[in-house]
């Protein structure tokens, strides 16, 4: 199967830092991936089984069977974040083909794997990562010589800082699974507390980015609607596709409901006893290109990853550039957001998933954890290089669309991060890299 | 009751009904309430300083304005500031309705780009706003995203400076031929429904509006022409006497009803016009050229 094009940068390990001694290689999932992705072969292609137009064709009903090569749900159980990793090609590649060949069997599997409730979102946000590279390359090719073009510049931007985002937060989620599922007895990670931990965490994620992903893949159809581009084509097929795929990979808002009212169900405990974190029980689980610490995390993930948020917003005092001082006077208002919404939660002992204030409150906790997770991926990424995920830029754009979201008002001389933020996803789009959080590169 | 009656000579029986007039916070809200029932939607109407005196005696107005107490404190002019409270309390009044809960149990929220939503409500409960002069409009909507909009009849509006901005070369062609009264009349209308559409997807101003094209079908009902399923469903009111009220509303599933409020029925249902409508009953304002036989 030939190469369209030369890869970037294939093959290499993740960026930041060199894994601890005796720790899960992270080449090991980014080697499969390279594997899974050759195996799909060029989805141009009109002749591959795996291509868009095959695939469009399928529908759910009469999907391709896996290449041969695919390791079936029972064989391998990796970490949930290699595994999440391991899979990404399959689901950038095609939600529908995703949820058939992968999170389907892992959910239904005799002992199912603990990140399997995390997949469908990992999934929904690559997807919408491939339509957002592809709608950059449109728009910057157009722009070169219609003007009018780059107005859909900041609105790109955007979507990149928000998935960037979401893409933080399912990363920390697979981060705080444990190892093995439940009545594995599988050592420390295997506990009940981790098990917890990380249901918690997957009610958030499986609230939050079915939401904001809907809301992004409807603004990239504004784009791309405005760029010319017709119902009938096949880059707005794509689109139409995960939208309508979305309910059969349980990543659409009937799943979020359910989500949410897992969120609701926990929020007496959000307004109980708080402990700041001071940054250092939690760094290794934002530390993403890092194997997940041994050690089994707190009871709540959630509420933990939450907890570091004042902290980490206390660590960018005295920034000495533009936009690390815009981040921290953003990330102060959301501390102070996070006190209040910890009042809100406290002054009702049980909260009712009918009642629409609880559910304001769940959306409200959702966001905080949302921002931390951010901002925590940023600070442990900060100085590694690629440079870009721990600079301040994108995550100035993705938390002042939350603090938007939450109706905080924004403090003033806040710079505009988005053209730098744009740099990085044209660039991105040129070359064929992901929109994930390692900058992996493409093969196809 | 409501106000809305259709503009003489120009009307067409149609199954969606014209907007609710509610003239305060205590209703009446059967109605709406009826609707959201039977189509999973409802449109209300009022204006300012019928809710005006109600909404700012309300000691609970702080925590019903919530996030934009500020933004109503600090508003430039005090017009503005009252119209932004009272749109802002109609809006969660009527979402109360048509949840039948208390209306401060509801957080009004904003997304990035302005829309409105119900925070942690989701596609349970959407809603869009629309004000112009002292005319307050509400959309709500249990059965999929809805847009509202509203301008004065009479507004003054050159359709050779616009036409480019709003029309297909199709609209142009149509609204080029007709008396400029007319003309005027059905420009503004068609502005209005593609306002209410962009304002249903969320997208507002910011897609053109000279790529959307609406047809009319022979009763007169607007259509989307890229619409093929036949998912959207448009209508124009003149409300007030002198408002145009376009609103747009895209007909999906309807959610599971969540903590026991019951879901809407079908919403392909036939409206069942309330006994309390003016006797002209629901009629919607027609389009030139695509009326049945023997109307022009």
């Amino acid at each position: 199967m030939a190469l369209t094009r030369p890869v970037p940068r294939a093959g290499r390990p993740p960026t930041t830092r060199t894994p601890p001694e005796g720790a899960e290689p992270a080449e090991g999932a980014a080697q499969y991936a390279a594997r899974l992705e050759a195996l799909l072969g060029d989805p141009r292609d009109p002749g591959n089984p795996y291509g868009r137009s095959a695939l469009w064709a399928a529908g759910h009903d009469a999907l391709p069977p896996p290449p041969a090569g695919l390791p079936g749900a029972g064989q391998a159980r990796p970490a949930a974040d290699r595994l999440a990793r391991a899979l990404r090609p399959l689901f950038r590649r095609d939600l529908a083909l995703a949820h058939a060949w992968s999170i389907r069997p892992l959910l239904s599997a005799p002992v199912p794997h603990p990140a399997a409730v995390l997949l469908g979102p990992a999934a929904l946000l690559a997807a919408a990562g491939g339509v957002l590279r592809g709608t950059a390359r449109i728009v910057d090719d157009l722009s070169r010589y219609e003007p009018a073009t780059r107005q859909w510049r900041p609105v790109l931007a955007s979507i990149f800082a928000d998935l960037l985002a979401c893409e933080s937060l399912t990363a920390v989620a697979l981060r705080f699974c444990p190892a093995e599922g439940p009545g594995t007895g599988g050592g420390p990670t295997g506990s009940g507390a981790s098990e917890q931990s990380g249901a918690s965490f997957a009610a958030v994620v499986g609230y939050l980015v079915p939401q904001l992903v809907g809301d992004l893949l409807g603004d990239l159809e504004l784009v791309l609607n405005e760029c010319g581009f017709a119902g009938n084509t096949p880059e707005r097929r794509i689109l139409a596709k995960i939208v309508r795929d979305r309910a059969f990979a349980g990543v659409d808002w009937t799943a979020a409901t359910a989500a949410q009212a897992r969120i609701v169900r926990g929020l007496s405990a959000a307004g109980g006893a708080w402990r700041p974190d001071d940054g250092t029980e939690l760094a290794a689980r934002f530390r993403i290109a890092e194997a997940v610490p041994a050690e089994a995390p707190g009871t709540d993930g959630p509420q933990a990853v939450a907890a570091t948020l004042a902290g980490a917003t206390a660590r960018l005092a005295d920034a000495d550039d533009a936009d690390t001082a815009a981040l921290a006077r953003v990330a102060r208002r959301l501390v102070i957001e996070q006190r209040a919404l910890r009042a809100a939660c406290a002054a009702t002992d049980v909260h009712d998933p009918a009642d629409p204030a609880a559910r304001a409150l769940a959306d409200r906790q959702a966001l905080l954890v949302l921002a931390a997770a951010a901002l925590g991926v940023r600070e442990a990424a900060a100085g590694a290089r690629p440079s870009f995920l721990g600079g301040s830029g994108w995550a100035l754009l993705a938390l002042g669309r939350i603090a938007e979201r939450l109706g905080l008002p924004l403090p003033g001389r806040t710079p505009d991060p988005q053209p730098g933020v744009w740099d990085e996803l044209a660039r991105r789009a040129a070359y064929g890299v992901d929109c994930d959080l390692h900058a992996t590169g493409l093969l196809w | 009751m409501s106000v809305t009656r259709a503009a003489p000579g120009r009307e067409q029986v149609v199954q969606i009904p014209p907007p609710c007039h509610v003239p305060g916070p205590d209703g009446p809200w059967e109605q709406v309430q009826e609707r959201i029932e039977q189509t999973g939607r409802a449109v209300v109407h009022t204006t300012w300083g019928q809710w005006l005196t109600p909404a700012l005696l309300d000691p609970g107005l702080r925590l019903l304005l919530g996030r934009d107490w500020p933004r109503y404190r600090q508003h430039p002019a005090p017009a503005g500031r009252l119209c932004f409270a009272v749109s802002r309390v109609v809006v969660k009044y009527a979402a109360a309705a048509a949840l039948q809960i208390p209306a401060d149990r509801l957080d009004l929220a904003y997304l990035p780009g302005g829309r409105p939503v119900l925070r942690g409500l989701g596609t349970d409960l959407q809603v869009s706003l629309t004000h112009t002069d002292e005319l307050i409009v509400v959309g709500v909507s249990r059965a999929g995203p809805v847009g509202v909009d509203a301008e004065p009849a009479g507004r003054p509006i050159s359709f050779e400076l616009l036409r480019d901005h709003v029309c297909t070369a199709e609209e142009a062609e149509l609204l080029a031929g007709l008396p400029e009264e007319e003309r005027t009349e059905r420009f503004l209308r068609l502005w209005t429904l593609k306002e209410a559409y962009t304002k249903a997807l969320g997208h507002g101003m910011r897609r053109r509006f000279s790529a959307l094209g609406f047809a009319w079908d022979e009763t007169g009902a607007a259509r989307l022409t890229a619409d093929t399923a036949g998912e959207w469903t448009f209508a124009t009111h003149l409300v007030e006497e002198r408002f145009l009220v376009s609103e747009a509303h895209r007909r999906d599933t309807a959610p599971a009803a969540p903590g026991g409020i019951r879901a809407p029925a079908a919403v392909d249902v036939p409206v069942r016009l309330p006994s309390a409508e003016p006797p002209q009953g629901a009629r919607v304002i027609g389009f030139p050229g695509r009326r049945g036989p023997g109307k022009r």
